[in-house]
């Protein structure tokens, strides 16, 4: 948790955090990620929408959520990890 | 872990978005004037003053119960942070220098400790944190107190009346320089996390700064400053023609937009929006990004959650989830703005809501993100301008593709022998990254000439298959120009459909390379302000090995590895050559004791097979400096996004012309890392799924050529000339093959 925190922190202050996101929410729209999630959620509206009282989007995330994970391609989890530990590693080489 | 977590996290965070985006709809607002701006950004000062009151007695409290001082957590930074800290924030390293000492000697057991203070706080925060209303009667001198702690922060230059105020909360986070702190490296900085503080947050005073920024940004790009015009001249904000409809008690978000919000911005204008997206959630400057670092928590958990919740009724972060509900609905405040991609958040709706105006100033804010640390805007909704939505309007016949359904596939007309044209351009329009580009309607033509540019015609040809006519097509306009422009295959004869394949693609080559050229002296000559956006073309142009930037190149060029080992010191000399397509020979191995390949596989085992070259043919090593006998070998070293083999069937040699129609076995999907160069790459993926299928069916001098392709996933078609029927997968890897198209699984980016 500590160490999270200090990356987040880095990450945050050296303006890294923002770039990392970008580059996330780049990849997850190229490999479809985000075709599929919408999808995903479309379809669970129209199964829901004949239910009496629709769908809320608490209820929505809860239900997409885990899928939606499952659905991150490796390689772009591996790319991100390995951006980041660049990042990490270049902090720890100037200091 | 962390990165995994955040990865995990982040996907959760874009599925938000997504949810978001389903309920689109737009709100147009024109209703507020420049005038009312001052009377609101005095309103303003005075709520604010009463909230940094409220926060000081909670400073009180704390004092009394005593906490302990939170323990530095070191992140080494690149800048010094006194610099940076020398505006509001000094107010905490006013005490620091005391206290700094203390927290940097005590770097272990920071956890524990720091937990104690989160949950001290936290049970401190219920009792101070009164409702605004209630507020309202606190004594109008801690208010003048705390405007005056703000205005002497503006110069920040004096930190004696902030050094006092400071002092009062020991338990107070602060960024400590490293020498202030004693010990520390000069360059290093101390974060500790905490509670905010009030005077962390005087909303006038970072909205003057927003608004300079802003400003600045304006004068800067006053070329599509349309957006930023509409925004400064209505920056206080005000929304009078909605005020009749406020008092419908409405639980859903209603075409209109968020009732919810609406009063909200009545109430407190769009300022602290506009400072809470700027400072904690796009990050303008420096300063900013401080402190997100440093205070942007929840103050529940302490976490640093990706997902977090700011309230904008007052000073308040929580995660997603319960953390941010319970406080919303403790104290019946209603919007919060949700921290990773800054959208509000409607706690009456139980919904995320649109505002037109914020998301202007947001939009303001993600610029200057970009312009501080150099990057580009990054993912934007897509707004149709107006002339998309005209289009849109014109075009009002939308087509749904659906399974089974033909959209895409045409039968092409025979013009005499010229079936070996009509498979190439089937497979070509069935590869997919091509007629993304294509469809995406990229192509810019430089010149004006477009019925002699050929890419113009792929691209006409293109809207063709997709128009859903299903009559087969004829392609005299293609064929034409092909002939002008590979004169080997003009004529009625019929041709190697490799040959013209291999051509098509050299042509095409070469007219986007003509294109790009035109359009970029063109675009230089033209306008001069233009110039930093063609440069930045020309570098990435030149950017990839020295081939050039081109659909085709991007879609179709490989780089082939020859590394020839000399046999007397074993010195490696390596070329490397791009390459189109893959030739792979099918007749025996002279080598090998005559076996002939049985598979796609076998082919390519052979193709990268180190080759004796034999005592014939000496070549002068460079290490021995004498002539010597040597192996050969190929290998991969990149490979393109599609792959094409052509299967040699037609040999030609001095004794007899034949065609091999030997059954040649291959995959629906393979891997090709076994024939690359760097085998074990770690981020390499070279998986293949076959798209595409060219046969030939005849003799060496005469024949007919039929293609398979997929048109969509589990989906097979025969075309053959001007008649397409639908085919099995068994059907096309039965069939013998001539050219085999493979198309990269996952693609990789720059």
């Amino acid at each position: 948790m500590t160490v999270s925190n200090t990356v987040d922190q880095y990450t945050i202050m050296s303006g890294d955090r923002s770039k990392i996101k970008d580059l996330l929410c780049n990849r997850l729209t190229e490999c479809g990620w985000r075709d599929e999630v919408r999808l995903l959620c479309r379809n669970i509206l129209l199964e829901k929408s004949n239910s009496s009282n629709g769908v809320t989007v608490e209820q929505l995330i809860a239900e997409v959520t885990p899928k939606a994970r499952t659905l991150v391609p490796d390689a772009v989890k591996k790319e991100l990890l390995m951006k980041i530990r660049t990042i990490l590693a270049e902090n720890e080489a100037e200091n | 872990m962390c990165a995994c977590v955040f990865v995990r996290v982040c996907a959760v965070a874009f599925v938000c978005v997504c949810v978001c985006k389903i309920r689109v709809f737009e709100k147009t607002e024109n209703s507020s004037t420049a005038q009312k701006q001052s009377s609101y950004l005095t309103q303003f000062v005075s709520v604010f003053s009463i909230k940094v009151a409220k926060i000081r007695r909670k400073q009180r409290k704390c004092d009394k119960t005593n906490v302990p001082q939170p323990s530095a957590k070191r992140t080494k930074t690149k800048e010094n942070s006194v610099d940076s800290t020398t505006s509001i924030l000094s107010s905490g390293s006013g005490s620091s220098s005391g206290a700094g000492s203390r927290a940097s000697s005590s770097n272990n057991n920071n956890k524990r400790a720091y937990a104690s203070v989160g949950r001290g706080a936290a049970d401190v925060v219920p009792e101070p944190r009164i409702p605004p209303q209630a507020a309202s009667t606190n004594p109008r001198t801690a208010a003048a107190a705390a405007a005056a702690a703000a205005t002497t922060t503006t110069t920040a230059t004096t930190t004696t009346t902030t050094k006092a105020a400071a002092g009062r909360c020991p338990a107070d986070e602060t960024v400590a320089s490293g020498g202030r702190g004693g010990g520390g490296s000069v360059e290093g900085a101390q974060l500790t996390k905490g509670p905010l503080n009030a005077t962390h947050l005087s909303v006038p005073v970072y909205l003057r700064t927003v608004q300079k920024l802003a400003s600045e940004l304006d004068g800067n790009a006053n070329a599509n400053a349309s957006v930023n015009v509409n925004v400064s001249s209505s920056s206080g904000s005000g929304s009078s023609s909605t005020s009749s409809a406020v008092d419908v008690d409405v639980n859903v978000m209603s075409e209109t937009g968020c009732r919810h919000y609406q009063t909200y911005v009545k109430e407190h204008s769009y300022d602290t929006f506009r400072v809470i997206d700027a400072y904690f959630a796009a990050c303008v400057n420096k300063d900013a990004r401080l402190k997100k670092a440093i205070h942007c928590n929840c103050f529940e958990c302490g976490s640093y959650g990706i997902q977090l919740y700011a309230c904008l009724h007052c000073i308040y972060f929580g995660c997603r989830g319960a953390h941010i509900t319970s406080h919303l609905r403790a104290k019946k405040h209603n919007i919060a703005l949700e921290l990773s991609h800054g959208t509000l958040y409607c706690y009456a709706c139980r919904d995320f809501i649109y505002d037109a105006r914020s998301r202007e100033y947001a939009l303001i804010n993600r610029k200057l993100e970009a312009k501080d640390l150099q990057k580009s805007l990054g993912w934007q909704p897509w707004i149709p301008t107006p002339k998309e939505t005209n289009l849109l309007l014109a075009n009002a016949r939308r087509r749904l593709v659906r399974p089974n359904q033909t959209i895409g596939l045409r039968g092409l007309l025979n013009l005499g022998a010229t079936c070996f044209m009509n498979c190439i351009v089937q497979a070509l329009v069935h590869t997919p990254l091509l007629s993304d580009y294509f469809m995406s309607d990229r192509h810019d033509c430089g010149s004006k000439a477009t019925h002699k540019c050929l890419v113009c015609e792929v691209s006409r040809l293109f809207q063709e298959f997709y128009s859903g006519s299903r009559s087969p097509l004829s392609l005299h306009r293609l064929l034409h120009l092909i002939w002008n422009h590979a004169k080997h295959l003009a004529g009625y004869e019929q041709q190697d459909a490799h040959e013209f394949f291999i051509a098509t693609l050299d042509v095409l080559h070469r007219h986007c390379v003509k294109a790009k050229s035109e359009h970029e002296s063109k675009s230089n000559s033209s306008s001069a302000s233009g110039g930093n956006s063609s440069s930045g073309g020309n570098a990435t142009a030149t950017h990839c090995y020295g081939q050039c930037n081109c659909i085709i190149d991007q879609i179709f060029t490989g780089m082939l590895q020859s590394d020839v080992v000399c046999q007397a010191c074993n010195g490696v000399s390596t070329t490397f050559d791009p390459f189109w397509d893959i030739s792979l020979d099918l007749g025996e191995t002279t080598t090998h004791g005559g076996v002939t390949p049985k598979t796609l596989i076998d082919c390519l085992e052979r193709y990268t097979r180190a080759e004796h070259l034999g005592s014939a043919a000496k070549i002068k090593c460079s290490t021995c400096k004498s002539y010597q006998e040597s192996t050969k070998q190929f290998s991969l070293r990149t490979l393109p996004s599609v792959v094409s083999f052509h299967l040699k069937r037609f040999e030609h040699s001095a004794l007899i012309d034949r065609k091999i129609s030997s059954f040649i076995q291959f995959p629906v999907e393979f891997d090709m890392t076994p024939f690359m160069s760097e085998k074990n790459n770690a981020y390499g993926d070279f998986r293949f799924s076959l798209y595409a299928v060219v046969n030939h069916v005849g003799t060496i001098d005469t024949g007919h050529y039929t293609a398979y392709v997929r048109h969509q996933k589990d989906t097979w078609v025969k075309c053959d000339d001007h008649v397409i029927t639908m085919a099995s997968l068994k059907q096309v890897l039965d069939s013998e093959g001539y050219l085999l198209f493979y198309h990269k699984n996952v693609l990789e980016y720059e």
